[in-house]
Parts: C-alpha cells; structure tokens; sequence
C-alpha cells in the first residue's frame, strides 16, 4: 500500500486540474478534496501575522461562513484543531456536548446549514500554518480511508504553501510541487539549527532551507544532511557560509 | 530476565498511563525498557502515517547509525514486512547469504549489529507499526523472550489507543498523527539545541530527555519550550555536558 495513497490523490488533483484547465494549486485541491473525500465543501484557512487567521479559499458559502463565524466568535473546532495541532473531527455538530464545547459557534454554524465538520491542520511540528476544514450538510462521521486521504491532501496543501513561499523569497520561478512529504528527520533538524543560524521562526526557516535547496538545483534532504553535519551554514541573509 | 525487573516495567508502563498521556514519552519509556529488560542492545518503535510508510517515533537512542536503519525501512525492510503481514519477521544474521534486504543488511552490519526481530503492534484487525529489536549477537531470541516481547509491543499498541474509545477507527488515525507529530516537534528541537550549544543529534536527544526526566516534564512539551525559546538555555548546557557515555556501552 506504500505510497498508493499519495499516488492515488495527486492523480485525482491533476485529473481535477487538467478537467478545469488550471494548473495544480491550493484552491484546486480544496474543490478535488470534496469529491475525493466526499463532503459538501472545502475551506483553507491560513494563519496570518496577527495569528488570528484568514480565509485563503473556500468552495462554497457555507465554508465563507464557517470562517467568518471561527473569526467573529474566536471558537469553534477550527480554533480549537489550530491552537492544538490535532485533527478535530465532529461528526455531528448539533449535539448537546458540542454545545457545550462551543456555545456560540454551534448555533450559528448550524444555522448556516453546517451539520459535520472536519478539521485538519497543516502542520509540521512546530510549524502551524493554517488548517483544511471540510463540513457536510448531514452529520456522518468520515471513514478510516477518508480521514487518511484528508491528511494527504492536507499535505499536498501544505507543501503547495510552502511552495509559495519559497517563490516569494527567491522572487523567482520555483518547479511545482511534486506532493511528496517531507517526512526525513534530517529536514526537521535542519530546520531547527537554521532557526537560530538565521535567527529566524522555525517557518522561515523551512521556506529558507527549501529556496536554498530549489536555487542550487539540490534536493532538500541532500541540503538538509549538509547542514546538520555542519558541512553548510547559512547566513541570516541566506547565503552559504563557508566555514 | 527477572520476573521482579519484568513487573516492574509492566508497572511503570501502566503508571504512564494516565489522562494527559503522551504517547511519544510512553513510547520512549517502552523502547528503554525493551533493552533492559529483554537484553537486546536497541530497540525501536515505528509507526505507519497516511502515506503507508513507516516513521520512527521512538528508540532507545538515537544514534545516527540506529535511525538510519530504521529510516531505511520506510518502504522496504524486515519492519514494513512484519506490518503488512501483521507477523513477526526475524533476521538471525546479517552476514549470511543470501539476505532478502541486502542494503538494510549491510548497514545493519556496519552499525554492528548482528540480529534484527520486528514485531507487530496489533490491536485486534489492526496492525499500526512494528516493534524493532536489534542485538549485537547473531541468533534467534529465545521463546520466552519473543512472548515478553510480543507482549510489550501489545501494551505499546493499547497505550496508543487508550485515551480513546476505539468505537470509531478514524479516532486511530488522530491519535497516530498525534503520535508522527511530537516525534517531528522532537527533531526540530534537537536541531534548535544542537546549534545552540554545539552538540551533534545524539546528545542534543539525551540533553532533551534529561531535562525532561529531571523536571518530570513531557518530552514533547520540552521540545515545544526549546523551539519557544521559554527553556532556561544555562540549565539544558549543564544537563548537556554531563558525562552521556557513561549511561549505554558504546557500539
């Protein structure tokens, strides 16, 4: 089953893709995750500056609303998936418990026309960028194999993010993502000693370590041993620092 | 393998066992005590993520060497086998031809190690990872061992699960993702550590776990302080020069 999964997602956002005539983007992989995982729709939330968090894109009006409702009220399972790091699943909103849980939040998201929502944070460790809410218009929990195919979109969502940014940094044309996770504890490692070489977040850090590996046509684990066996150095400038 | 040492350890893991349970700490605890009270020379711990491969999140050190063989089984190896075939899988040595994972096998070698064991972590139809045992000496562990083993690799399983009701199996995934994501937290931190005070891998993971030994604080919340920036740096250098070697015989 290695890989298959990855496999099997990407060559339903590239089909997804080539059917619209875009080209492989966040926004595309929030529209494929709904056939995909079949809920009634996806919304990207992303992490800004002031850690409060905007809508970067969402598939329908219910999604808008879910996110406006998350702003406003500052609770709800979005909040709560972002602040711990850990999928929230709710499979049925409109419950006493998740009353309880979030008082405010339920009544109006059920209002909207939400009954199940789905959330999953894009995360690497330390590294929270946003999260991936999915709802349904009928409660119902997510089987195993969909919950797994969220986590990969999830990821694929992630690295197209990151992807992002590292064009924003090298300002510059960066191969699209290919989707692989990068999952070697040599990356985190490394992206934990350029965090205090570049006196950096831990987020720039990896957006740095990827556009140093994407401007010397490197992969990004070849950069990443570099670094932990001190072979390279970056300055905070970004260039390698020869030792 | 005394039976004192042996309730013992099974008394210390059910200790862990409790409502704000962290399960890479636990994992930690169970791949120490594979090596302490098995007598094999290291043990670890892999679970399979929503990519079907296989990640470390825990081992009994973290020698370079010893994460190497087992990131070499990502997709392939003695460990990927034992979980797809939710079976135990022995290599009885690594020097005898032919071996069916010769690249694993060599490096397993060169890392001087003679014997690999893998054994399921099953709970009822599902398998989630592999227990790995490595042993300097060549050989099959004896029955007995291989039970105790087995039963270890079952309480790693349950404590896994524990702080869910399993009557849902999407709970599983959340709590793996968990799991994949405190071991990713971990690595960031030996890296934050390791520039800090200018010290390699291995002992930027002892000095994490140290600290939080000696604070009676979870390893993962260490990690988090260290990337933070909110640990006192003078304490983790003092825990980070103390003589490590003296704890494990060097391989």
């Amino acid at each position: 089953m290695s890989g298959e999964r990855l496999a099997k997602v990407l060559a339903h956002l590239a089909n997804d893709a080539a059917a619209r005539g875009i080209t492989a983007s966040t926004e595309a992989a929030c529209e494929a995750s709904v056939v995909l995982i079949g809920v009634s729709g996806a919304q990207l939330t992303l992490m800004n500056g002031t850690g409060r968090g905007e809508s970067r894109y969402s598939t329908n009006e219910i999604g808008s609303q879910l996110d406006n409702l998350r702003f406003t009220l500052g609770e709800g399972p979005c909040e709560d998936a972002v602040r711990t790091g850990v999928p929230v699943l709710v499979e049925e909103l409109d419950s006493w418990e998740n009353r309880q849980r979030w008082p405010l939040f339920v009544p109006a998201a059920n209002a909207a026309g939400a009954r199940a929502v789905f959330v999953f944070p894009l995360r690497s460790g330390a590294i929270r960028i946003g999260a991936l809410v999915l709802h349904r218009t009928s409660p119902g929990p997510l089987t195993p194999e969909q919950v797994y195919d969220a986590h990969v979109v999830a990821d694929i969502i992630m690295s197209l993010l990151l992807d992002e940014l590292t064009r924003l940094h090298l300002d510059a044309d960066v191969p699209p993502a290919d989707g692989v996770p990068l999952s070697r504890a040599e990356v985190h490692q490394a992206t934990g000693m350029l965090s205090v070489q570049m006196g950096v977040t831990m987020d720039e850090a990896l957006v740095r370590l990827r556009a140093h590996a994407f401007a010397l046509d490197q992969s990004v684990v070849e950069v990443s041993r570099d670094i932990v066996a001190r072979r390279l150095r970056l300055s905070p400038e970004g260039w390698a620092d020869p030792r | 393998m005394s039976m004192e040492n042996l309730a013992e350890t099974f008394v210390e893991l059910a200790d862990t066992l409790v409502a704000d349970f962290d399960p890479v700490e636990f994992m930690h605890l169970l791949a120490d005590r594979c090596v302490t009270t098995l007598h094999v020379d290291a043990a670890g711990i892999l679970l399979v993520d929503h990519h079907g491969e296989l990640q470390v999140v825990a081992a009994s050190s973290d020698r370079a060497r010893l994460l190497e063989l087992f990131e070499l089984q990502h997709r392939q190896g003695p460990c990927m086998e034992c979980y797809l075939t939710s079976a135990p899988v022995t290599v009885a040595s690594f020097t005898e031809t032919p071996q069916r994972w010769p690249e694993f096998s060599s490096v397993a070698g060169d890392a001087g190690f003679g014997a690999l064991h893998a054994l399921p972590m099953r709970l009822r139809e599902q398998t989630v990872g592999a227990l790995n045992l490595f042993t300097v000496a060549e050989g099959v562990l004896s029955e007995p061992t291989l039970r105790v083993a087995q039963a270890m690799a079952d309480v790693a399983t349950i404590g896994l699960l524990q702080a869910q009701v399993i009557s849902h199996r999407e709970l599983l995934a959340v709590q793996l993702q968990k799991a994949l994501q405190s071991r990713v937290l971990i690595e960031q931190a030996k890296g934050v550590l390791a520039e800090r005070l200018q010290i390699d891998m291995s002992r930027a993971f002892e000095t994490l776990r140290r600290y939080s030994r000696s604070h009676n604080e979870y390893l993962s919340k260490v990690a988090e302080d260290v990337i933070a920036g909110t640990i006192d740096m003078s304490a983790l250098k003092v825990v980070s020069t103390a003589d490590l070697s003296a704890r494990r015989p060097q391989q």
